[in-house]
């Protein structure tokens, strides 16, 4: 069996939270105990709405913050503990592509010098081969040589994001993380970039970790896709099955919340979760119980184990029960 | 390579026809003092026998009442005045660019110490402060420019750390940091780069506060002491009411180029922050 390329098992990282009622304020846990595994070449998405946790395990993933418990892993090697020094020797190999590319650049310098000076920091390349380099990158992104002088302000949303990929892809990254990078684009130029970045996956063998808030675009680019809920992840597996039979009441929600162009699927019946997540809630039954329209007594005690049901790991199993229930009653 | 780099910024900046206007006129005054020695026609120190002259064809601006050429002390005042405008605001912009990067960029107790002793120092009346300075150490043009280069630099200071905490959160910078880049190419190649241009901005009108600020230490006696020229001290002679309504030419010239100068400085740093913008293509 392949070995993960990224590793995260049991990682939770807590925040102080200056509290009203307490002094010396409140630990809120923004990711709780959650184990994920990246295959190489793979695309794996994670989504949540806003709050859930996203950002903080991006942070995790990006060695930005340390997790207060559990490890996180680099194909086998620990690297959640290591020094900072070893780390930015590491960092290479991670890349990231943000969701705004209007603060991705520096407005001051060309996209010559911006492609330029990691690479040669790190000693990718000579500064005798570096400019070819540039313009090699410049074509695998799709825009041409000839833009290589401009500054990021001449370039459109589009062309602007195309330059952050291409920015990550200098480095030769084994993976990259892309948080939400689509949403911030126009429809039309949400599919070339998401066409682009395939592609490049598939030419570069890269391996992706696809963050994002709306589940087209994560159902499109992913292999594999974890739903995250008050920083769990609720529902775990391949994307296509957590498409066609969600398991979990939240996953349907998402799945029912995205607007769907055909007009004979108007007056489907669909799982709408009342309230806003409120993530400094805490309680130790199922994160989703006050929103939850399935909810029932037992719910309280249970909902935090992820469970092997129908060739995906999830938390609750209440949505193919009711589906097995319509089936039968048919 | 280098001109094509700079010729938006001097094709923004030439919009600006005040600000070309001003700069021509400051290039002038420049000139005219840095080559005081050669035009010049008198000595500024030595008196040449006419006391109290009012201007004629031998002496354009005047004598005064001790028959020193007022033209040639003007020209060699525009050096002094110039001279501690420049040092003075280099001083406080280096102070102020270092201390705030380090407040900005490091935060914590850096930022706090740092941020602190700012607002002490801000909070004390600056006239006062540097009256005191002035008169604890020997009054001179070293120790004006010293006084006014360390009292200068909180401004700048919060200006830069301001931009540094803007600058941080972009992901331009959280992008080096996730391509491993060191500290000191974060800091010296991205984020100083990005600062540069407020601080030049704000440098301007430093530099013309300075050449106020020593005109009014110069014209209280504090500053640049006689009988070396400064544009302050040449002031100092409208004192005297007599001299005021009797004899302008010995202080109107010398008023007319501080308010020049101070006009010019500031039209030419408005115009240099637009100039400085890509974004205004």
């Amino acid at each position: 069996m392949t070995e993960p390329v990224l590793e995260m098992r049991g990682v939770t990282k807590r925040f102080r939270v200056s509290g009203e009622n307490s002094l010396f304020g409140k630990n809120f846990a923004a990711v709780r105990d959650v184990s994920i595994q990246v295959m190489p070449g793979e695309t794996f998405g994670i989504v949540g709405e806003s709050g859930c946790g996203k950002t903080t395990l991006v942070r995790l993933l990006m060695c930005i913050d340390r997790p207060t418990e559990g490890e996180i892993r680099f194909q086998g090697r620990r690297i959640d503990n290591i020094k900072e020094a070893n780390r930015r020797a590491l960092r290479p190999w991670f890349q990231m592509v943000f969701q705004d590319s209007g603060s991705s650049l520096n407005p001051r310098k060309r996209i010559a010098d911006i492609l330029r000076e990691p690479m040669l920091y790190h000693g990718i390349c000579d500064a005798a081969s570096v400019d070819a380099r540039v313009d090699k990158l410049l074509v695998q992104v799709g825009l041409t040589p000839a833009m290589r002088d401009r500054y990021p302000h001449e370039f459109s949303g589009g062309q602007r994001q195309r330059i952050c990929i291409a920015r990550a892809l200098s480095l030769n990254p084994d993976v990259v993380i892309l948080d939400e990078p689509v949403s911030a684009l126009d429809v039309s130029v949400q599919a070339q970039i998401l066409n682009l970045l395939r592609d490049l996956q598939e030419r570069l063998g890269l391996t992706y970790v696809f963050i994002g808030h709306g589940l087209g675009a994560v159902h499109y680019m992913s292999h594999r896709i974890a739903v995250m809920y008050m920083g769990r992840v609720v529902e775990m597996g391949p994307s296509d099955t957590l498409f066609d039979r969600p398991a979990h009441p939240y996953t349907k929600a998402l799945l029912d919340a995205a607007p769907v162009a055909d007009v004979s699927l108007r007056g489907r019946q669909r799982v709408q979760m009342a309230g806003e997540l409120d993530a400094q809630a805490a309680r130790d039954g199922c994160p989703l119980l006050p929103r939850c329209p399935y909810a029932r007594k037992g719910c309280e005690t249970q909902g935090l184990e992820l469970l092997e049901v129908d060739g995906r790991l999830t938390a609750c199993g209440r949505m193919l029960e009711l589906n097995d229930g319509l089936r039968e009653e048919r | 390579m280098k001109s094509s780099k700079y010729r938006p910024i001097i094709r923004r900046f030439c919009r600006h026809k005040m600000a070309v206007f001003c700069l021509a006129l400051l290039t002038v005054l420049i000139l005219m003092a840095l080559l005081a020695p050669v035009i010049s026609p008198y000595s500024p120190q030595k008196p040449t026998g006419q006391f109290n002259q009012p201007p004629s064809a031998q002496h354009i601006l005047g004598t005064d009442r001790i028959g020193r050429d007022m033209f040639s002390r003007i020209l060699y005042a525009m050096r002094v005045s110039l001279l501690v405008g420049f040092l003075a605001t280099a001083i406080s912009t280096v102070i102020g660019v270092l201390l705030g990067l380090v407040s900005g960029y490091f935060g914590g107790a850096a930022d706090k110490i740092i941020m602190g002793f700012t607002d002490m120092v801000m909070s004390f009346p600056y006239i006062l402060l540097v009256l005191v300075a002035a008169a604890i150490f020997r009054p001179g043009m070293w120790s004006i420019i010293l006084i006014l280069g360390f009292v200068d630099w909180p401004g700048v200071a919060r200006l830069v750390r301001g931009n540094v905490l803007s600058l941080k959160q972009t992901n331009f910078i959280k992008g080096d940091v996730t391509a491993g880049m060191p500290r000191r190419y974060i800091l010296f190649s991205e984020i100083l780069p990005n600062t540069i241009a407020p601080v030049l901005v704000y440098a301007t009108s430093v530099f013309a506060i300075s050449i106020l600020d020593e005109a009014a230490l110069s014209f209280l006696g504090m500053g640049v002491q006689p009988p070396t020229p400064s544009l302050g001290n040449l002031l100092n002679g409208a004192e005297s009411l007599s001299v005021l309504t009797g004899k302008p030419w010995l202080w109107l010239p010398a008023g007319a180029v501080i308010v020049l100068l101070a006009v010019c400085i500031n039209f030419v740093g408005d115009a240099l922050r637009d100039a400085f913008d890509p974004r205004n293509s």
